[in-house]
């Protein structure tokens, strides 16, 4: 091969090896820039090929918040149960990350979403979001799944969603709250 | 100047015979996309196939969005594209001619099965993906000098590509009020999914400063990364405190994917001397044969 050849491709190579990273650091910094042509040109550079969140572990909530489920099976409320521990998946699996996305998106809405009426929370217009449906489909599925494995029949014809949350703040008591969201309708082997 | 600029040239081009390390990095690349899906196999068919838990969404409706959603909307092709991604990433591991071609297809089956299960997936998956698109070229021995190029650019891209996100991720954290207060550590060993009792009992009781050293250390371990894996002198002490944090995420983390993804590189940054002496040399003393 030519010494020339050999120049032009080390010098294409690192301006594009420049020009990837370049726009790779421009994608990581979206949120902290406001000018919009080179977001856009960031964006279609770095989403779906090279996405990375960068942001790894910040910020670090100051909460943990479960979903639990109950069901009105044979004409009986069960007890409210963690959907990790009712559907037995560990803490490492993909269906925790999914609760978790779920669980932050609920989160979301509370705080965008919520409103008091009379010294009471109300929750309707966070029931009227897809985030509160994501999380009704998802322990729905997850209930069908359990049904199909272990072959029950009971019948099942409401359901009940609520978030629980536990704090931990620094120098702070630990408490808990929850948030109870209405009864619904299910069919859940269809 | 321009002799050194030459030599380093030159040297791109050399017959390439990589070392252990290298080819060890590359298969484990390959091979964590392997294990991500044994590992998940117990859910596997509740995120991605038709009994999928996920509530199906738009996207923006351009063809690049259509395409990588695909999967998402179409539930029936996740199982044909799971096992022709399992074959791929599973040959993709070893080295041999023509070893490109499939793991470009395990890069393209990846980033599918990424985008179907998006909501249920960690950084870690998308670390992997970058890695495995840098080492789409690497040949473990090329004697034509345009794949000994590519070889040699494959890996060094991927190490730039590892500095950089710890330098960004440290970068985030340094403009993070947790982090710099040390709370984001401490919530880390309160915390009721990423901490166990021990720690969360131990936590609770140990003086406060001790988090916020952990929190610093950590930052400045990140922020200075893609210098102190590189310079001899610290490169061991690098390698050793990357490894014990990411051991940390993993066992009391329990993010085992994540982790194993972070500590992959490593193996990457050992053998450093043996690998610059053969980009401008033409001997080839592989530690390995």
């Amino acid at each position: 091969m030519k010494k020339s050849t050999k120049y032009i491709l080390v010098g294409t190579a690192f301006f594009i090896l420049g020009l990837h990273f370049s726009l790779s650091a421009l994608y990581a910094f979206r949120r902290h820039y406001d000018i919009p042509l080179v977001e856009s040109v960031a964006n279609r550079y770095g989403f779906p090929f090279f996405h990375q969140g960068y942001s790894l572990f910040v910020p670090m909530s100051e909460f943990d918040d479960f979903l639990e489920v109950r069901y009105r099976e044979g004409g009986n409320w069960t007890a409210f149960q963690e959907i990790g521990n009712r559907y037995e998946y560990a803490v490492d699996s993909k269906l925790r990350q999914f609760e978790e996305f779920s669980t932050a998106n609920l989160n979301n809405q509370i705080v965008n979403n919520l409103y008091w009426k009379d010294g009471v929370r109300q929750l309707e217009r966070i029931e009227q979001s897809t985030d509160y449906g994501r999380s009704v489909y998802f322990c729905q599925r997850l209930e069908r799944a359990k049904r199909k494995l272990t072959h029950s029949h009971t019948y099942i014809d409401s359901m009940q969603v609520r978030l629980v949350y536990h704090f931990h703040p620094l120098n702070g008591e630990q408490k808990n709250d929850v948030f109870e969201f209405s009864k619904v309708l299910v069919e859940i082997d269809k | 100047m321009k002799a050194r600029i030459d030599k380093y040239v030159e040297g791109l081009f050399v017959p390439y015979s990589s070392s252990w390390n290298e080819r060890t990095f590359v298969s484990l690349v390959y091979a964590w996309f392997v294990f991500f899906a044994f590992w998940n196999w117990h859910s596997v068919w509740l995120i991605w196939g038709e009994d999928s838990v996920c509530i199906r969404y738009g996207a923006g409706d351009t063809r690049l969005n259509n395409l990588v959603y695909a999967l998402m909307y179409n539930l029936k092709w996740f199982k044909p594209v799971f096992i022709v991604h399992l074959v791929v990433s599973f040959f993709s591991i070893f080295h041999f001619r023509g070893v490109f071609v499939l793991r470009g297809l395990a890069w393209l089956s990846a980033l599918w099965i990424y985008y179907a299960g998006i909501n249920a997936m960690n950084a870690g998956y998308v670390y992997m993906m970058l890695l495995m698109f840098f080492c789409i070229p690497y040949s473990s021995k090329a004697a034509k000098p345009f794949w000994a190029f590519l070889s040699r650019l494959s890996l060094l891209a991927a190490g730039i590509q590892v500095g950089l996100i710890y330098f960004y991720t440290a970068l985030y954290k340094l403009t993070s009020w947790q982090w710099l207060s040390g709370e984001a550590i401490y919530q880390t060993f309160v915390s009721d999914w990423f901490s166990n009792e021990t720690i969360r009992n131990v936590a609770q009781v140990m003086p406060y400063f001790i988090s916020v050293i952990f929190a610093y250390i950590i930052m400045l371990f990140q922020f200075t990364f893609p210098i102190i894996i590189n310079w001899k002198k610290t490169r061991k002490y690098a390698v050793i405190l990357g490894i014990s944090i990411h051991l940390y995420i993993g066992i009391f983390m329990h993010m085992w994917d994540f982790a194993l993804a972070m500590m992959v590189p490593y193996t990457l940054f050992t053998h450093r001397d043996d690998r610059r002496s053969r980009m401008t040399s033409h001997s080839d003393d592989d530690p390995m044969g």
